[in-house]
């Protein structure tokens, strides 16, 4: 079922970034998804789906190399990178989602200057990365409560971990003991 | 207790193995491309065209909201437009007849029949956005890699947009003017010829470069560059810009022979939809015959 469900996520963010690619927009919810897929299984099936799917797209672009599947890893990469141990809270997801935005953005605009025959505008570069970057940290908590949800009605486990208990921490706290008064 | 020399040996050949595997992948990738893609594009046909159906039902159903009385007077415009169009059509093919004429009495071949296929952008991709794009086609239009792909702009002059690259089933793989790997001749209105994406001028945005301008003739800002007919699938005379600006040597003082330039295209790059390519009549002839 968990297969089932990652591949349905990739192929609905696959026509996602498919039709919004014919108003021009850049590469984001794809690299927010495969994040979303890292967390909720592992790590490996992260970067392999970012490999596949980056083929995949480029393949129906029709691209002479292959840079989303470049693109997808490394954005994954900065997602994890910036938020190390699993989140407990979705919001903990927000800076991971900017991160990925971003990472996937400059990728964009290294692949555009080093194999486009056009000089990109590094002034429009800068609003798209204020701009995406921003929604990347909205949109991240919101698609991992979304398929959190999908995912726990069908059976499976979600990518936001349970707080670990107090007992179950690995250093005990400190408690300090109040100062007692030297015997004279 | 673990051995240090065998646990070295394991890292070697799992990076060994890890470079394999994205080397396979690579070549895999590049091996595949061409025809990957047109399979992809005819597999994705159905959702992207739906997106296309939906955009045409709603610009549809917003023309029927339009009253009576505001679609009356539309479509006396457009009957008005279609006279004078007819008119000129006419005055087109008198002309066409009268070059006929003349060219058998000079002896001198036949100039080349077009046909024209109506096509809609499919895919755009948001990287590459202005160097190439996929159509949506007929089975049936006799579309072959190397045919003119022609937009006409707001002012309803028909302008160069690139040349098909690849042809599948239902789609065709489009290569724009501003694709580094489109070499195109270019006719200027002095007489002179250049060639596009050549010379040693970089490109600027929104700018193509020209080069192998004859040096002995006069270029200024604002000529206008068209098509010259010496590639077989595109027609010739087809607007494909204005020459921005252009190298000013005096070839008296100077031993170079050709100048380079740069040209604004006619096209609206970033709002193409409906296309029109060029198809040549003699081919869609030598496929009608048994």
């Amino acid at each position: 079922m968990k297969t089932v469900f990652v591949f349905t996520l990739l192929w609905a963010s696959l026509l996602f970034e498919l039709l919004t690619g014919q108003i021009g927009l850049p590469l984001l919810l794809a690299a927010l998804v495969v994040y979303y897929i890292s967390l909720a299984t592992s790590l490996g099936t992260g970067f392999a789906a970012a490999i596949g799917f980056g083929i995949l797209i480029d393949l129906v672009y029709g691209r002479i190399l292959p840079v989303t599947a470049a693109i997808l890893p490394a954005a994954l990469l900065a997602g994890r990178l910036i938020r190390i141990g699993h989140p407990t809270h979705p919001l903990e997801t927000a800076l991971p989602g900017m991160g990925i935005a971003l990472c996937a953005l400059l990728g964009d605009g290294v692949a555009r200057l080093a194999l486009s025959g056009q000089p990109g505008s590094f002034r429009e570069l800068i609003w798209e990365l204020i701009f995406f970057g921003a929604f990347g940290l909205f949109l991240m908590p919101v698609l991992t409560v979304v398929f959190d949800a999908a995912g726990r009605k069908l059976g499976l486990a979600p990518a936001i971990g349970e707080p670990k208990s107090s007992l179950e921490r690995l250093r005990p706290r400190r408690v300090r003991e109040p100062n007692r008064e030297k015997p004279q | 207790m673990k051995e240090p020399g065998k646990q070295s040996d394991r890292k070697v050949i799992f990076a060994a193995a890890v470079l394999l595997a994205l080397l396979l992948v690579f070549a895999g990738y590049r091996a595949l491309r061409r025809s990957a893609g047109l399979l992809l594009g005819d597999f994705f046909y159905p959702y992207l065209a739906l997106s296309q159906r939906t955009t045409q039902g709603v610009s549809e159903q917003s023309l029927l909201l339009l009253s009576r009385s505001e679609l009356a007077a539309k479509t006396e415009a457009l009957m008005k437009e279609n006279s004078t169009l007819a008119i000129r059509v006419n005055a087109a093919e008198n002309l066409a007849e009268d070059n006929r004429e003349l060219r058998k009495l000079l002896k001198l071949p036949a100039p080349a029949g077009w046909n024209y296929r109506a096509a809609q952008v499919l895919l755009r991709d948001p990287m590459f956005w202005r160097e190439h794009f996929t159509v949506s086609i007929g089975p049936e239009a006799g579309i072959e890699p190397g045919a003119a792909v022609i937009s006409s702009g707001p002012d309803g002059i028909p302008a160069l947009v690139g040349v098909v690259s690849r042809v599948g089933r239902r789609n065709a793989e489009v290569e724009t003017l501003f694709s580094p790997r489109l070499r195109l001749s270019l006719a200027f209105e002095n007489g002179g010829t250049g060639f596009l994406n050549t010379g040693e001028r970089q490109p600027v945005t929104g700018k193509l470069p020209v080069g192998h301008m004859p040096v002995n003739l006069k270029y200024s800002a604002g000529e206008k560059v068209r098509s010259t007919g010496y590639e077989t699938g595109i027609p010739r005379g087809i607007r494909i810009g204005t020459l921005s600006t252009a190298d000013e040597v005096d070839p008296n003082f100077s031993s170079t022979q050709y100048v380079t330039g740069l040209l604004t295209p006619q096209a609206d790059f970033d709002s193409l939809r409906y296309l029109v390519i060029a198809v040549p009549a003699n081919a869609e002839a030598a496929e009608a015959r048994p």
